[in-house]
């Protein structure tokens, strides 16, 4: 078992297997060797790890993602990599844009691949599809073009 | 400090992803928080080749939402290496900014492997002619694609002929082009025309061309051909695959062949006098004849004998095709094949017609598929009937004419036509294949049988002594039987045949 103490203060004890899904924490836990000594994680607060755990006790045995996906990989294999594949991760994945942003950065920080993967297609699916108009909206992003850009950008468009 | 805290410390400072610079926080948008290196990622998702093909995907979607995702986008190499061009050459635009906007796009892929997907059309897709303002409306677009050349990872070309010899690989050193596809609006024209554009230096795996020969200077067939391991060839004839292709593609192993006509172009590919071609690397061929001549120089001109899976069909069903052409060329090839799919050769009005051909066809021990389409002559099904059991004695012939079995590895037979299929046959399938001993049988794993009826007729229903027989298998084998009328729901007949049992 490994505890692990998240920036709320929070402790989890973690099956080893679950916890060095986080390529952060298994290699703290190569460092630190046979030790009970929490490992902190500044940058998570318990409600993001809370998800976290969950995908990673889901995803427990899957098999480790290959290095050479974008070069080697069978068209089969790449569908299946483009996709989030299982009802699962889409009902995982479906919450609200700051909790999946907040995933986003704690797969990022504890190094977990496969999360990090899966959410970022998560995002791309929000966006697939849409307008400039509509992916403004979903994200309340504010168009900060010049006039002058924003007729360059009419341009182009209208172009393609 | 301990190593463990070190290590956590570094991995603070120096995330996995991301340099820890962030989107402009100028608004209240959750996805402001996340690295520049995410978003790219992100961008990278979107614009999957699923979702491009889909038409859901365009990098200049995520450019124009606001200046910190266009930066991001702009960067973004690997979103531009997709480029769909779609344009009808007549339409009015500014196409110096359309050509500007290409050539920005291209150049945004840096020296990444390209995908390119070029269709220009004149006003009428079904015309051929091109007006001089149409070509020079084609042509800078066409030069800019030249200029990638060394990038072109899958190329699919569909322009006008007066562009397409303008099609030049030169400036490409080394090819790194997997796909080529490449075809002219079909005019209809009695033969298809011929094109030098410049690309014999480049070494395609896969090819497909359409409605067009490809007059590669003769010195270079053998390096364009060569690593050509799938073809496709739309409407083009027999002799440019027996003088042109197959003489220069050894590696060649799936061949697709839609339209296939007999139309000599003696300038570029004198019809085959005499001699065969052995192809021995071929194992699929997909075969579609556009008249009689096409499929009797085919079957006569080349020998397979690595084929394992052979499909054959017709333009329109009124083309007559020989059965004795296509024993022939099995009985030559000695292939080992495992699945043959052919139409009914409903012009050959002989039962011997059907006899030998599917003699041939099932003494290959290998052949597990046979795939019957729009069956229309009865006798096809009543020679393949009387051979499936021909090798046992009965009370006629106590003797066999025939001493070994056919079809012995069968395990799928799967029949489309109309109305009157002859349920009456389907047990022959499981007669036994040695006179003495009744338990072994064909492999069969399943029957097939799709009946399109095309008028009010009726489709008979499976008789009750075939019913009692094909339950004995029903464990084992699966049936699919359908109707389907076309203007109601289509039934399953093993159950309409049971329930009228019952009526």
């Amino acid at each position: 078992m490994v505890i692990l103490i998240t920036s709320d203060n929070v402790k989890y004890v973690v099956e080893k297997d679950v916890a060095e899904l986080s390529v952060l924490v298994k290699n703290m836990l190569e460092d630190i060797g046979p030790s009970d000594e929490p490992i902190p994680l500044h940058n998570v607060t318990s409600t993001v790890f809370n998800k976290v755990l969950e995908y990673c006790i889901y995803h427990r045995n899957d098999p480790p993602p290959s290095d050479d996906d974008e070069g080697c990989a069978s068209p089969l294999h790449k569908y299946l990599a483009s996709h989030i594949c299982s009802e699962w991760d889409q009902r995982f994945f479906d919450v609200d844009q700051a909790l999946l942003f907040d995933i986003i950065l704690a797969a990022n920080y504890l190094d977990i691949k496969t999360l990090l993967d899966d959410a970022c297609k998560a995002v791309a699916h929000l966006i697939q599809g849409k307008s400039t108009e509509e992916i403004r909206g979903i994200f309340n992003i504010v168009n900060d073009f010049t006039p002058e850009e924003e007729a360059r950008v009419k341009k182009e468009n209208v172009s393609s | 400090m301990p190593r463990s805290n070190k290590r956590e410390m570094a991995a603070l400072s120096n995330p996995p992803i991301g340099s820890g610079q962030r989107l402009p926080l100028h608004s209240l948008s959750p996805i402001q928080r996340l690295p520049i290196e995410i978003a790219s990622m992100i961008f990278r998702y979107y614009a999957s080749e699923e979702a491009r093909e889909a038409g859901h995907a365009n990098p200049l979607t995520l450019g124009a939402v606001c200046k910190s995702w266009r930066e991001i986008a702009w960067t973004t190499r690997e979103i531009w290496t997709f480029l769909y061009v779609h344009v009808l050459l007549s339409k009015s635009r500014s196409w110096r900014t359309f050509y500007e906007l290409v050539a920005e796009w291209l150049s945004r892929c840096a020296n990444r492997p390209l995908n390119i997907h070029l269709h220009c059309y004149p006003e009428d897709p079904d015309q051929k002619k091109t007006t001089q303002y149409e070509f020079r409306n084609g042509l800078p677009l066409l030069t800019l694609v030249n200029r990638y050349s060394g990038q072109w990872h899958a190329l699919d070309i569909q322009v006008p002929d007066v562009l397409m010899s303008y099609l030049d690989s030169s400036s490409c050193t080394e090819s790194n082009l997997s796909h080529l596809l490449m075809g002219i609006p079909n005019d209809g024209d009695f033969l298809p025309p011929t094109f030098a554009p410049r690309i014999a230096n480049l070494r395609p795996r896969v090819v497909e061309l359409f409605c067009f020969y490809l007059r590669i200077p003769p010195q270079f067939l053998a390096q364009f051909w060569a690593c050509v391991t799938r073809l496709r060839l739309v409407n083009l004839s027999v002799e440019y695959l027996y003088t042109i292709i197959f003489p220069n593609a050894p590696n060649l192993r799936e061949f697709v062949f839609q339209g296939a006509i007999f139309k000599s172009n003696e300038a570029l590919a004198p019809a085959p006098s005499t001699g065969s071609v052995s192809h021995p690397q071929l194992e699929s061929l997909e075969i579609e004849f556009a008249d009689s001549e096409a499929e009797c120089l085919f079957m006569d001109a080349f020998i397979l004998p690595g084929l394992k899976v052979l499909r054959i069909s017709q333009v329109e069903p009124y083309i007559k095709l020989h059965p004795e052409c296509l024993d022939g060329f099995l009985t030559r090839s000695s292939c080992h094949l495992r699945t043959m799919e052919f139409p009914p050769l409903i012009y050959a009005a002989e039962e011997d017609d059907w006899i030998d051909v599917l003699t041939t066809l099932g003494s290959i021990p290998t052949l597990e598929k046979l795939n019957i389409n729009g069956d229309e002559n009865p006798l096809f099904m009543d020679s393949l009937s009387d051979l499936l059991d021909a090798h046992l004695p009965s009370d006629d012939e106590p003797t066999p004419a025939r001493p070994a079995p056919l079809f012995p590895s069968l395990r799928l037979f799967s029949w489309r036509g109309y109305e009157w299929f002859p349920w009456e046959m389907i047990p022959s399938f499981f007669a036994p294949l040695h006179p003495h001993d009744s338990d072994v049988r064909r492999p069969l794993q399943k029957i097939q049988v799709h009946c399109h009826p095309r008028s009010e007729e009726t489709v008979k229903h499976i008789p009750v002594d075939v019913l009692s027989e094909l339950l004995r298998f029903v464990g084992e084998v699966e049936f699919d039987f359908t109707v389907d009328p076309g203007s109601g729901p289509s039934q399953d007949w093993l159950e309409a045949s049971i329930a009228k049992l019952f009526k």
